[in-house]
């Protein structure tokens, strides 16, 4: 009887050992779209593959826009990457599947702007000549700070997953791998900052 | 099922087939055999072989009987192609 290789898989850090092709790409979308959502509703927006700001007066079009892009952006470079370097065949439904789903972590950074301490510390520092009567509550310094790792974690949870679509996809060891990885990530961002801003 | 073993464990070198007997009349034959490539891979490499020609060779079939996803068991049949090439093309000394 053929044994399936369990030790790798972990459904949050490790999900693409058991899936892949539409069922990531259907989870994907669907957590991308909720992300939008909570964007919207709270007031930020992903401006970039791997930027996520405040921006209280975008509308949802606009946040659906730019998060349609940063997938877009991210599978047209990565599908040029490993139509480049994959010596053996991929599927391209795997390829868009993976990619989407990567990006779910995405979907916790729009709940750290609940309780509004980031918009208030904004507020604060790009005030001029602000009274010391209005100096921001230590309570809102400790959550910008805990809400500020938890955004930097999960833009690390969003590039681990992605990693690993890029690995299993590629199917290669080495440095290469990883120098390349490197190089489509930031291309993917460059790309996704310039559709954005000039679809403004 | 007793596990056929392919290695020496002294020097892991290939071993080779010295004794063939025959259960039914105890004939025995002696000689210098090379085991077949197949005989030659771990025995998860034969089961997902002999699992992937019963599923006609459909990866997606593999994928849902090991739940792996599709890419998983895609490198998993490269990783054995490239196993099977290193054996055909110069056993381990």
């Amino acid at each position: 009887m053929v044994q399936s290789n369990n030790r790798a898989y972990s459904p949050l850090l490790y999900p693409f050992g058991r899936m892949a092709g539409w069922k990531a790409m259907m989870l994907g979308l669907v957590s991308q779209l909720l992300a939008v959502v909570l964007a919207w509703r709270l007031g930020a927006r992903y401006d970039g593959v791997l930027d996520f700001h405040l921006s209280a007066d975008a509308g949802f079009g606009r946040i659906l826009t730019d998060q349609l892009i940063n997938v877009g952006a991210l599978w047209l470079v990565f599908g040029i990457f490993l139509v480049i370097q994959a010596k053996n065949r991929f599927r391209w439904i795997d390829l868009f599947g993976m990619i989407a789903f990567s990006r779910w972590p995405l979907l916790l950074m729009p709940l750290t702007l609940m309780g509004g301490f980031f918009k208030r510390l904004t507020d604060y520092f790009v005030q001029t000549g602000k009274p010391a009567s209005e100096l921001p509550a230590t309570a809102d310094i400790f959550w910008l700070l805990l809400f500020s790792i938890v955004i930097i974690l999960c833009t690390i949870w969003a590039l681990s997953l992605l990693y690993q679509a890029y690995r299993i996809l590629l199917h290669k060891e080495g440095v290469w791998p990883v120098v390349l990885f490197v190089a489509a990530v930031l291309s993917a961002e460059v790309l996704s900052k310039f559709l954005i801003y000039s679809t403004l | 099922m007793k596990k056929l073993p392919v290695v020496c464990p002294s020097c892991e070198s290939l071993l080779r087939v010295k004794t063939l007997c025959c259960a039914q009349c105890d004939t025995t034959v002696n000689g210098f055999f090379v085991l077949p490539v197949l005989a030659q891979l771990k025995p998860d490499e034969q089961s997902f072989i002999l699992a992937f020609i019963k599923a006609s060779g459909s990866l997606k079939e593999m994928s849902a009987l090991l739940d792996l996803s599709y890419p998983t068991v895609r490198n998993m049949l490269d990783d054995l192609i490239v196993r099977l090439n290193q054996l055909e093309n110069g056993p381990i000394q």
